[in-house]
């Protein structure tokens, strides 16, 4: 890699150098110069993207020529093609998205007259001349290649489609959404066979951005932006509308965009630019190529400063607001971590380069977002070190790069597999590199497991993990499942199977599913087939039920043995034992520890009530406390809904813990977890006379 | 001038101790009724868990999410009582600076007729000031405002993240110069009421605003000093309170006692203020009136023989 990395920068280096001497670019050259990325595809390459676009910044509109070759991969015949419009989410007040988020996301609404659309103003299809999937492979990118002469489209067999597109709405029948469009192909398509679809779009961008996408004065972030296939899988279309709730699921393909931007705009993209040219009109063009993805997006802006920076083999540039340059090194420092310890735990992250984009002020909903080799993040100016924000929002939408770009999970159906996977290992990173703190500022100390398990106790159990994203109860309960959730199943995976077999068992998921669409059961197999053990009981009770995990120490009692009666105090004593002989004989003599003595001072009986209080059924331990120091660990599987555990010591019960390690932070509450034979009120009063001093302070602050 | 009206007002507030005193209860008092609600609360959530003993380190926020969420139904009627107490408390404040300035103009020390009946006096009209303040509070409202109209006077309805990061920190010190003047205001406008027996809060309130800006640098180095003297108690407490972290019934003791000395500080440090705000009022306006005759008089109803002025000496604690 590393080698075709210095030749990608050569030739880059070389078109930049002659587009700035103003000389034709000639596209012989370049294909001599730019060098694919990878010599034997890593995707199956099914959906295949060559745009032309053009962009309006005034009127925030995008004028585009798309080819889209899309290879029937399924097997089966395909009788019609879906596809997302997801813009027209943005089209007006009656669409789904609209109507389930009341039109903001983020804090961001759109402004009078700041509507987004997409129009499709003609589709037509046609049949290639050779059906060579090899032209789906490895092609030289091309700055000037006139797309249907290198997939070698056959004009004359071009049929309209145009009049046969007809909008569904394949998950809530509103009329009114027209983010997905059918169209019937006029013949069958047999597996093994492709099409070309040739697109002709307007599309106008959303202002201010919303839902990750749109335009902002001078800033553009461009993305779900073009007319996208669906996914065929399990013989029928996975195409859904554009939610409020949801992310996306495509299939992997090689990109070719060449968007034309005014020639003083800073652009950045998916995937790595092949060449700019520079028009006569004061626009530029801007060839970006990118393999094995399956996204693009792009902004562009002429206010960005450019950092960068290397991590191990990937080149990372990052894209600042004028009014964030001082925490450009930053940016690149954050990536730079992510990149080298994703690529050192979960696998080689095999694209060359990394983008991070820092959204507009005001633009905030485009922040937080990832694509395919390129994330964008979002700041503040002057944010203190110790406010991790910045790392944190970095760590996670690189993570995305491996967990829905590595492996294109279906973000519609089963968000936790992308999100709560993430949340997992961006906890992971921290927990590593920052001491686990999210904020570590004047005084105060927040870890990222922390902010998980604060969502995770106050979310309502609405909604299994498991469930369409749309299908939530509320965004909230959405993003509980979505995020905080699942990172701490897997958190309480990592302390039942150890560090070593979870590090491994999340290196084979990534080896085993690159490339392809995991699902839910595929997860867990993998987990299974590391753990060596079968582990859907787990999973099964985690993601499929809204089952609970919450044991506690329900009862916690000690008494003096009292050995009285007939073989202790009275006078009818077996013929062959002394009095003092039966008394020292136990009532239970496994209960009894050994050692005790005959007339030793006291004994006492213990008996400890552990209760389980939610449906989630998970293996404990028990740590029981005696008053003269000893302790004790016992194991509970947690199936039944108590167990009491009895003991015989010659000293009171101190306390009972459940957990004590706290290894299992899916746990709804730590504090009934463990409980004492006396009360513990010194700690409260410390607290409580804390407390009422600050306010004492307050109230005198205050006063007149 | 500063230095000495500091300590004029050192010598006043400490020379009635008693005064110290129902101020410091009415303190305890208040931090009492919120703290015992709490500690119900703590005790029915944890006082059986091994996480009370963690309390001793402090509250991880672990626990405070875990006792949010489990007392969720608690927290309106908590919020309802921290309201209600920081109202209250408020308002008796304000009823017992009445009697406090009453007796710190007199210069006669504590005495309970004269506390109580100048707090009774004087309360109705401290409500009627408190109401008039507003529309000074509103009016000094406006100047963290400026800020903002500067701000997008000189950089546009969009400015870059850096212009409104300072500006933010610039409207935030004006809004603290607002209250500061407004709190100025509002001290010298009640101890112009007490100190001339002025019955209408409107004129008390402007002459306030008048004396505060007509004497800028003595009025406010006075308010910034003692200001500056509870920031360095502050300062001065926060290690003191950490050699009390400990996990002993005695060091929990301790700290407890530490603290309440710093509210001690804190309530003499009030009647501090209060004592030299009245000699500088009086030093810089020249108004004697003596308050306590004329409750005095209401409460008999005969009037008293009219008071000596106070002598200018210092052995009785008036400026020279």
């Amino acid at each position: 890699m590393p080698l075709r990395l210095v030749r990608a920068s050569v030739g880059l280096m070389s078109l930049v150098f002659l587009g700035w001497l103003g000389w034709p670019v000639r596209s012989q050259a370049e294909q001599e110069r730019v060098p694919v990325f990878f010599e034997e595809p890593l995707s199956p390459r099914i959906a295949n993207y060559q745009i032309d676009v053009a962009l309006d910044p005034q009127s925030r509109t995008l004028s585009g020529k798309q080819v889209l070759t899309w290879y029937n991969k399924t097997g089966e015949t395909i009788g019609e093609l879906q596809f997302h419009l997801y813009l027209n989410a943005f089209r007006n007040s009656r669409t789904t998205f609209m109507r389930e988020s009341g039109g903001s996301l983020r804090g961001n609404a759109i402004d009078e007259g700041g509507w987004g659309f997409i129009e499709v103003d003609r589709l037509a299809l046609s049949k290639l001349e050779e059906m060579n999937p090899d032209r789906f492979r490895v092609y030289q990118p091309d700055l000037r290649a006139d797309w249907h002469q290198v997939f070698r489209i056959n004009a004359a067999s071009r049929t309209d489609l145009t009049g046969e597109m007809e909008f569904i709405q394949p998950d809530d029948g509103n009329q009114d959404d027209k983010t997905v469009f059918r169209v019937p192909l006029p013949a069958p398509l047999a597996p093994g066979e492709a099409v070309a679809l040739d697109f002709e779009f307007r599309a106008v961008l959303p202002s201010p951005p919303l839902a990750r996408t749109g335009a902002k004065e001078e800033y553009f972030f461009v993305g779900q932006w073009f007319p996208k296939i669906g996914v065929y899988d399990r013989g029928e279309w996975n195409c859904h509308q554009f939610h409020y709730n949801s992310e996306f699921f495509a299939d992997y393909g090689v990109y070719d965009v060449r968007m034309t931007v005014p020639d003083d705009f800073v652009v950045g993209a998916t995937g790595l630019e092949v060449g700019v040219i520079e028009n006569a009109n004061g626009t530029a063009t801007h060839y970006y190529h990118a393999e094995d993805v399956h996204d693009f997006a792009w902004t562009a802006s002429p206010e960005f400063r450019v950092f960068s920076g290397k991590a191990q083999d990937v080149e990372i540039r990052a894209l600042l607001q004028p009014d964030h340059v001082e925490q450009g090194e930053r940016h690149v420092e954050a990536a730079k971590l992510a990149v080298s310890y994703f690529q050192d735990h979960y696998g080689d992250y095999p694209y060359p380069n990394l983008t991070v984009v820092d959204p507009r002020r005001g633009a905030g909903t485009t922040g937080g977002m990832e694509y395919p080799t390129l994330i964008v993040a979002g700041t503040y100016h002057n944010l203190p070190a110790g406010v991790r924000l910045l790392e944190h929002v970095i760590t996670h939408e690189f993570g995305h790069n491996y967990w829905y770009h590595l492996l294109a999970s279906n973000e519609f159906e089963e968000a936790w597999l992308d999100e709560g996977v993430n949340t997992y290992t961006d906890s992971r990173v921290f927990e590593d590199h920052y001491g686990g703190y999210l904020i570590d500022f004047l005084g105060l100390k927040l870890t990222v497991e922390q902010i998980n398990r604060a969502i995770h106790i106050a979310s309502p159990t609405s909604d299994p993990i498991y469930r369409k994203a749309w299908e939530n109860y509320d965004r909230f309960t959405y993003g509980a499942n979505s995020y905080a959730r699942p990172g701490l199943i897997l958190r309480t995976l990592r302390n039942l199977l150890g560090p070593r077999t979870m590090s491994e068992a999340m290196r084979t998921y990534v080896r085993r599913w690159r490339f392809q669409h995991p699902r839910t059961e595929d997860f867990v197999r993998v987990m299974s087939d590391v753990a060596g053990q079968d582990l859907s009981w787990y999973f099964d009770q985690a993601l499929f039920t809204n089952a609970v995990l919450d044991y506690s120490v329900s009862s916690i009692e000690s008494s003096e043995l009292k050995q009285t009666g007939y073989d202790f105090d009275r006078s009818v004593k077996e013929p062959w034992q002394s009095w003092e002989e039966s008394a020292a004989q136990p009532s239970s003599p496994e209960a009894v520890p050994e050692g005790t003595e005959a007339g030793a001072p006291k004994l006492y009986e213990s008996e400890v009530g552990i209760r389980r209080l939610g449906d989630f059924r998970f293996p404990v331990e028990i740590e029981i406390a005696f008053e003269d120091g000893e302790t004790l660990r016992e194991s509970w599987d947690g199936q039944e809904v108590w167990t009491k555990l009895k003991f015989v010591r010659p000293a009171r019960l101190s306390s009972a813990t459940v957990d004590p390690d706290k290894k299992i932070p899916l746990d709804r509450s730590y504090t009934n977890n463990s409980r004492t034979l006396e009360p513990r009120q010194l700690g409260v009063n410390r607290v409580v006379t804390r407390w009422m001093f600050w306010w004492q302070c307050l109230l005198d602050f205050l006063s007149p | 001038m500063i230095w000495i009206t500091l300590q004029l007002g050192l010598r006043r507030a400490w020379s009635t101790k008693r005064l110290l005193l129902v101020f410091y209860l009415a303190s305890l008092l208040a931090g009492v009724l919120v703290a015992l609600p709490l500690r119900e609360v703590l005790l029915q959530f944890a006082g059986r868990s091994l996480a009370a003993n963690e309390l001793i380190q402090g509250v991880t926020l672990d626990f405070l999410f875990e006792l949010v969420t489990a007392n969720r139904a608690a927290a309106p009627a908590l919020t309802v009582l921290f309201l209600f107490g920081a109202i209250a408390f408020w308002v008796f404040s304000l009823f017992l600076s009445g009697g406090a300035l009453a007796i710190l103009a007199s210069e006669r020390g504590y005495q309970a007729a004269q506390f109580w009946g100048g707090a009774a006096k004087f309360f109705g009209r401290f409500l009627r000031l408190a109401l008039w303040s507003l529309l000074l509070l509103a009016a000094l409202s406006l100047l963290p405002l400026t800020a903002r109209g500067a701000e997008r006077f000189l950089f546009g309805p969009d400015p870059y993240q850096y212009v409104s990061y300072w500006g933010a920190w610039i409207g935030a010190g004006f809004t603290l110069m607002a209250l500061f003047f407004f709190r100025i205001c509002f001290d010298y406008a009640r101890i112009h009421a007490v100190v001339t027996d002025e019955a209408k809060m409107r004129r008390s309130l402007w002459r306030a605003v008048r004396f505060t800006i007509g004497n800028a640098v003595p009025v406010v180095g006075l308010a910034l000093s003692v200001a500056v003297a509870g920031g360095v108690a502050a300062l001065c407490y926060l290690p003191v309170s950490d050699l009390f972290d400990g996990s002993t019934v005695s060091l929990v003791t301790a700290a407890v006692v530490a603290q309440q000395l710093f509210i001690l500080w804190r309530v003499t440090l009030r009647l501090t203020r209060y004592g030299s705000q009245i000699a500088l009022y009086q030093k810089l306006s020249g108004e004697f009136k003596e308050p306590h005759r004329l409750v005095a008089r209401e409460e008999t109803g005969s009037p008293c023989p009219a008071r000596e002025p106070p002598s200018r000496n210092r052995s009785c604690g008036c400026i020279e």
